[in-house]
């Protein structure tokens, strides 16, 4: 099975798995551009009207956006940004690499088939694209404001310091004034560009009684501004521009970094189901996009293909797995006239549904929407940092205005100078900075160990969990089937080939058990294929009939399937649902931990019991048979929850959930509703996630000791009289590198 | 102590030039996709073993 890994490419020398070209770019590029016509008929249906209306993109510099799968080196940026070079009708061709999108520019006379078709025959997998949703463009017009302004607070910080030097060398006569000037110039793009980031939120903070550290952030950069001005005119006090600039600049570097990396994990893959469909009517037939699906449409789906809308089966009988909607890990035999809900897969070959709701009305729609509808619950979490800011806030006002009161007979002018220096010097800036910078460290910790965190306060809410809930399906147990044993214990090459011949072309999850069983095996050609319900398949393979049925019924947990050669029994196979080989022990460090483990699944009790006496959860705790909405009002009920699953009836419990999370292989619905998604097979990266979120907040809260302290001493400075501009442009880039070195130690 | 009237403008100037030049670069597009030039300029161009005609 395993390949040498020795091979490099013979264009550009990247080693390989074994084959001569690293990807489809470089087989071309040396020489091999062949283009194949006969696939150009399995993309027709793109060149009609509606298709092309529905992919064309709103934008000056491109027509045509496609995601392609095979996307590898160097070379695939060569070879698709030359194709107009070999397409007449494309004017220009751009890749985006990291994306893995193609942006094209084409003339009148372009045909989507015919460009799938080239595309597929050079090796990729193209998926059109749809127009992006507005939200998607705004955006990206905030991530360029946002740069700017970070860039400019940067530059004027900079440039402030450079004219700050001399100041503290002690620059005097009419420059000392002229540079204090240019210092207040260069100070107004960050009072009323930069820094207008804060005024928002700081505005609704006090708008909605729920502070925010955007508004000492705010109060600070406003009392650093004015002191420093009135000082400036009245041509003596305090001035404060350069440590009030470089404070803003570093707590905007540390929010981008944290916006760049949660974009970059939270980025949609964009959806690749294919989204068209066979309509049938009086005349024919006519392949239609989903928005297109109305009630009462005759819908024919073949094998592996998703429901799109809620429907009744027009057919005698179809083979349906529904294993995303209630976790049934085997497909279902539904008859003529049964109700087939959105989401469901068609395992038949083929199958006839007339549609009952449309897409928008569909099962899958709703729970989409009631999804929206949800989105404000998690908003009410208040993190730990917006605590101590509101703590602070309140503390260091108090301070400031018994301070100002209590002196202000003594002398005013210091006490208004003083009152404001503590402002300035207790603006938690190591807080502001050293919160989203333990969120992004953390954050990438979590990618590298394929833990993707969507939410930076979701690291605060993992350590609060309870109880943790457990779907049975794929998150238990595997998400596919498994051949356990056959009868011979060995199979004949012969037996082998004909079992894989026979389920060539089936999404069945015994064909996937099978395939995965043996890849070695290259499947033959079938004669006289059919499926018979209750019987199983039939096919002819080299000179024999093979018939593939089964034996026991779905209720008991394995799957036993009899091969008959010419009528004769030859083999059984025994399949079985297998559960995660680390299940057990995750489940038992988790209850070592103090935290209560249940199952909710929409499977059968028996096998929900069956998963939990060998995990060791207590009978009590394991639910079966329920639907998705009893599923949520279990995890609604518990306080500080957290949900694992990978199916769509997951979907809503991952986000009543105060944790959500999505197992590997998750549907797209669930990957939307969950916090946190796995990219690697498996429940051992709960663990990971408990430790990642231990170690950040450890870190954080170190870094709130710090800057309290940091505070504490640098206020009482501040009262005393002994801060001045140059000890507040040393203190505070020290006390930032600290916290930075802290992080970056702690979280390494 | 003069020189510095001439010097501080042609800092700033040069200074601020620099922060528009990005403004600018922002604003057109340059920093949304910073993976794929790094591809783009190991062109082939020049590789005699790929075939430049048009294929049809």
């Amino acid at each position: 099975m395993e390949r040498a890994l020795s091979t490099a490419c013979a264009f550009c020398g990247t080693l390989t798995d074994g084959a001569k070209y690293c990807c489809p770019g470089c087989e071309a590029l040396d020489g091999h551009f062949t283009t194949h016509q006969s696939q150009v008929e399995a993309f027709t249906y793109l060149d009609q009207p509606n298709f092309r209306d529905l992919y064309r993109q709103k934008s000056a510099t491109f027509d045509y956006l496609l995601y392609l799968e095979g996307i590898h080196c160097s070379s695939c940026v060569h070879l698709l940004e030359d194709l107009p070079r070999y397409e007449n009708s494309l004017i220009a061709s751009r890749l985006d690499f990291g994306r893995s999108q193609l942006f094209l520019k084409v003339k009148d006379d372009f045909s989507l088939a015919r460009m799938a078709s080239l595309l597929t025959s050079l090796g990729y997998r193209p998926h059109f694209l749809k127009p992006l949703e507005p939200t998607e463009e705004i955006r990206k017009k905030e991530n360029k404001l946002f740069l700017k302004k970070f860039a400019v607070a940067g530059a004027c910080a900079g440039n402030i310091m450079l004219f700050s030097i001399p100041l503290y060398a002690g620059l005097n006569g009419p420059w000392q004034n002229i540079f204090q000037w240019l210092s207040f110039l260069i100070f107004l793009p960050i009072v009323f560009y930069s820094g207008t980031s804060f005024y928002q939120s700081a505005w609704s903070s006090l708008r909605f009684h729920r502070l925010h550290i955007d508004l000492p952030i705010t109060i600070a950069l406003w009392s650093g501004f004015l002191l420093s001005t009135v000082n400036l005119i009245r041509g003596h006090g305090e001035i404060y521009f350069d440590s009030t600039a470089s404070f803003i600049f570093l707590i905007l570097g540390a929010r981008f970094f944290l916006k760049r990396t949660q974009q970059r994990l939270m980025a949609p893959n964009p959806s690749l189901s294919e989204d068209h469909f066979l309509r049938l009517n009086t005349f024919g037939a006519v392949t239609i996009s989903a928005d297109e699906i109305r009630v009462n449409d005759l819908l024919k789906l073949t094998n592996g293909q998703t429901v799109p809308a809620d429907a009744v089966l027009e057919s005698v009988e179809a083979l349906i797995d529904v294993s995303v909607l209630n976790g049934e890990p085997m497909p279902r035999q539904f008859a003529q006239g049964m109700e087939i809900l959105a989401g469901s897969k068609i395992l038949s070959s083929q199958a006839l549904l007339k549609v009952k709701a449309s897409v928008q009305e569909s099962h899958l729609a709703l729970t989409l929407q009631q999804l929206q509808e949800g989105l404000w619950r998690k908003s009410k979490f208040v993190t730990l940092t917006d605590r101590c800011a509101q703590a602070l806030i309140f503390i260091v006002f108090a301070i400031a205005v018994g301070f100002f009161v209590l002196s202000f007979n003594h002398d005013p002018q210091a006490a208004f100078d003083r009152a404001l220096a503590l402002i300035i010097i207790a603006c938690p800036c190591a807080l502001a900075l050293g919160a989203p910078l333990t969120s992004v460290m953390a954050m990438k910790k979590a990618e590298k160990k394929g833990i993707l965190v969507k939410n930076n306060d979701v690291f605060e809410r993992v350590l609060k969990i309870k109880n943790i809930f457990f779907d049975k399906t794929g998150t238990l147990t595997e998400a596919n089937l498994h051949l356990r044993s056959t009868e011979p214990s060995l199979l004949s090459a012969e037996l082998k080939n004909a079992l894989i011949s026979l389920e060539q072309r089936s999404q069945h999850p015994i064909a996937f058990a099978l395939r995965n069983a043996w890849p070695e095996m290259i499947p033959d050609a079938v004669g006289e294929w059919r499926e018979e319900s209750g019987k199983g398949i039939y096919g002819v393979v080299g000179s024999h009939i093979y018939q593939l049925g089964q034996i026991s019924d779905t209720a008991s947990d394995t799957l036993k399937l009899c091969l008959k050669r010419d009528g004769q029994n030859v083999a059984f196979l025994n399949f079985e649902n297998a559960l995660r080989p680390e299940a057990q022990k995750a489940v038992q460090a988790l209850e070592n931990k103090g935290l209560t483990c249940s199952i909710l699944s929409g499977d059968r009790q028996s096998r929900v019991n069956q998963v939990a006496a060998v995990c060791g959860i207590s009978l009590k705790k394991a639910h079966g048979g329920l639907t998705a909405e009893e599923k949520r009002q279990i995890v609604e009920s518990s306080q500080q929850s957290c949900m694992i699953g990978d199916g769509t009836n997951d979907a809503l419990s991952l986000q009543a959930a105060s944790v959500g999370i999505a197992m590997k292989g998750s549907t797209a619905v669930n990957l939307q509703a969950a916090d946190v998604c796995f990219l690697s097979e498996g429940l051992s990266s709960l663990l990971e996630l408990l430790e990642i979120s231990q170690q950040a907040k450890r870190v954080l809260l170190r870094n709130l000791v710090f800057s309290l302290l940091y505070n504490f001493i640098g206020g009482t400075l501040a009262l005393a009289g002994f801060i001045n501009p140059l000890v507040a442009a040393v203190l505070m880039p020290i006390s930032s590198a600290l916290i930075i070195l802290s992080t970056l130690w702690g979280l390494r | 102590m003069n020189i510095l009237a001439l010097m501080i403008p042609m800092a700033l100037l040069l200074g601020f030039g620099f922060v528009a030049a990005f403004l600018w670069a922002a604003e057109s597009g340059q920093f949304e996709d910073t993976e794929t030039p790094a591809h783009r300029i190991l062109d082939h161009g020049d590789d005699e073993r790929i075939q430049h005609e048009r294929t049809h």
